[in-house]
């Protein structure tokens, strides 16, 4: 498949060119560096240098970023026994990216017809798309079933919630602990 | 060239377009509404924008882990802000303040006047206290509004010194100074006052009283009942008292006062109270703008603003 017939599928078939085998990469590359450039578009308006220094920092960024989420949900999707190429999901992961390039022109469309709402709007729904896209590229590539791949795609953030959660109460202990030791001195600030 | 590679060189070229625009065209400053963004929720028309003034007032320096600017510079920032957007038709200032420095409120004063000049009513709402410099304040406004029980008053100025030689002499504690005048030292707190040092002194808070008094004069000349001298020797008036010698015009709370700056700036409809948003509000600006000014993004006419060809400032 050509650079440009992978593009119109990505747009209008989605699922089936995330589904084939053999995707250009050259493709992922170029949809991601557009979402980048898509992602921080409000600050064009601010200032075009800034925009497109942080358009680069945030193309590598999220290279880096995909990479390693990448290697984690291949190491998570072969615990619940499932078989894949981590190549082809990070290509898919890149590909997955493509509802943000579209955030450029509604950002003009909402500023011509001065209603900013319709940016709060889109953004969501494209949220929710590629969440939606990621999901389905795990299933895909691993075969798990549906409910696995929502399972392991949402295991890196409750494994977050988890570690904040330990860390609050750690922190807690070593308040308690401290406070316990030092009671006169709270006592006296207290007073 | 088959009709899905014209169809996708076409949407490149869209999305990539969309981009440059962006980096090309830079906004012209937007309609009115818009310059005030940064940090008052301005709406369509109607605004009256509310200020707080809390504390001791005076020009702070800036400190650091300090999210927010305090002190007299920050009022005067803000009332300059509100000075430059149109729809602005009232501003309250919620004073809760024992007073300030002189320079401190004179700047603030200058600030109300200049709003004033420029159509803009100005109301004070006296909160516990409002005393001193903050009256100085009130003073300048076009109403003032206070509580039956505010502490307002105290037209004076002074200069709390203290002298600690007796308690250092006991302490075997000897201060000494070297000057390049007589008067260097002139209140320190290890030596007694000379009669000379007095009359400077004197002389100073004089002066600052009189520039006091003539602020006040101004502010509230015609509306005084009874001698100045017996109401601008310092002493301290409760709301009630102070409504009695027209040093206050109305008896009521904030929300009586926001009443009467409607009535003044003859606001019809519903008026829009605005007070500044905080640092992390602005966060969530965007978020908010839509949601709660949806309306009035559908009323406004399509004209692009991001073209500079179309829209002036």
């Amino acid at each position: 498949m050509s650079f440009l017939e992978s593009f119109y599928n990505l747009f209008f078939h989605p699922l089936f060119l995330l589904k084939q085998e053999r995707k250009p990469f050259t493709l992922s590359l170029f949809i991601s560096l557009l979402s980048a450039f898509s992602l921080g578009f409000s600050l064009s308006y601010i200032s075009p240098t800034l925009y497109i220094l942080f358009s680069i920092l945030l193309f590598l960024y999220l290279l880096l970023i995909l990479f390693f989420s990448s290697s984690f949900y291949h190491f998570i999707s072969e615990i619940f026994k499932g078989k894949g190429r981590p190549g082809n999901l990070l290509n898919s992961f890149l590909l997955s990216l493509f509802p943000l390039c579209l955030l450029p022109s509604f950002n003009i469309l909402s500023r011509s017809f001065q209603f900013t709402g319709l940016q709060g709007i889109i953004s969501p729904i494209i949220f929710f798309w590629i969440i939606f896209l990621q999901i389905y590229i795990i299933k895909n590539n691993y075969g798990l079933e549906s409910g696995t791949a929502v399972f392991v795609y949402f295991i890196p953030f409750l494994v977050l919630i988890a570690m904040g959660i330990l860390f609050f109460l750690f922190s807690l202990s070593i308040f308690t602990i401290l406070i316990g030791k030092n009671l006169p001195f709270f006592l006296n600030l207290i007073q | 060239m088959h009709r899905e590679q014209v169809l996708s060189f076409l949407i490149i070229l869209l999305l990539v377009g969309s981009i440059v625009v962006g980096v090309l065209y830079t906004p012209a400053p937007a309609p009115s509404l818009r310059t005030a963004r940064p940090s008052f929720p301005v709406k369509e028309e109607g605004n009256i924008a509310i200020i707080e003034i809390y504390g001791p007032i005076q020009i702070e320096q800036p400190a650091p882990f300090r999210f927010t600017p305090q002190g007299s510079d920050y009022v005067v920032s803000k009332l300059r802000e509100l000075s430059n957007i149109k729809t602005v038709k009232a501003v309250i200032l919620r004073i809760n303040s024992p007073g300030g420095t002189v320079a401190a409120v004179q700047e603030i004063y200058q600030e109300i006047e200049r709003l004033k000049k420029q159509g803009i009513k100005v109301v004070a709402s006296l909160g516990d206290i409002a005393t001193s410099g903050a009256y100085y304040i009130a003073s300048a406004c076009d109403v003032i509004v206070a509580d039956p029980g505010t502490l307002t008053g105290s037209i004076g100025v002074i200069i709390p010194l203290m002298n600690f030689q007796g308690l250092m002499q006991k302490l075997g504690i000897k201060a000494e100074s070297i000057k390049s005048g007589k008067y260097k030292d002139i209140g320190s707190s290890s030596k007694e006052m000379t009669p000379e040092e007095r009359e400077i002194l004197q002389k100073l808070v004089d002066n600052a009283y009189q520039q006091f008094l003539s602020a006040v004069k101004k502010g509230r000349g015609n509306k005084v009942k009874g001698k100045w001298e017996n109401i601008a020797d310092g002493r301290i008036f409760t709301g009630e008292q102070a409504y009695k010698l027209g040093l206050v015009d109305y008896l009521g709370n904030l929300e009586e006062a926001k009443t009467i700056a409607k009535d003044l700036a003859g606001i019809k409809g519903e008026p829009v109270f605005i007070r500044e948003r905080k640092g992390w509000q602005r966060l969530f600006e965007l978020r908010e703008d839509a949601l709660f000014n949806w309306k009035y993004y559908l009323k406004k006419d399509p004209l692009p603003y991001y073209l500079p060809l179309f829209r002036q400032p």
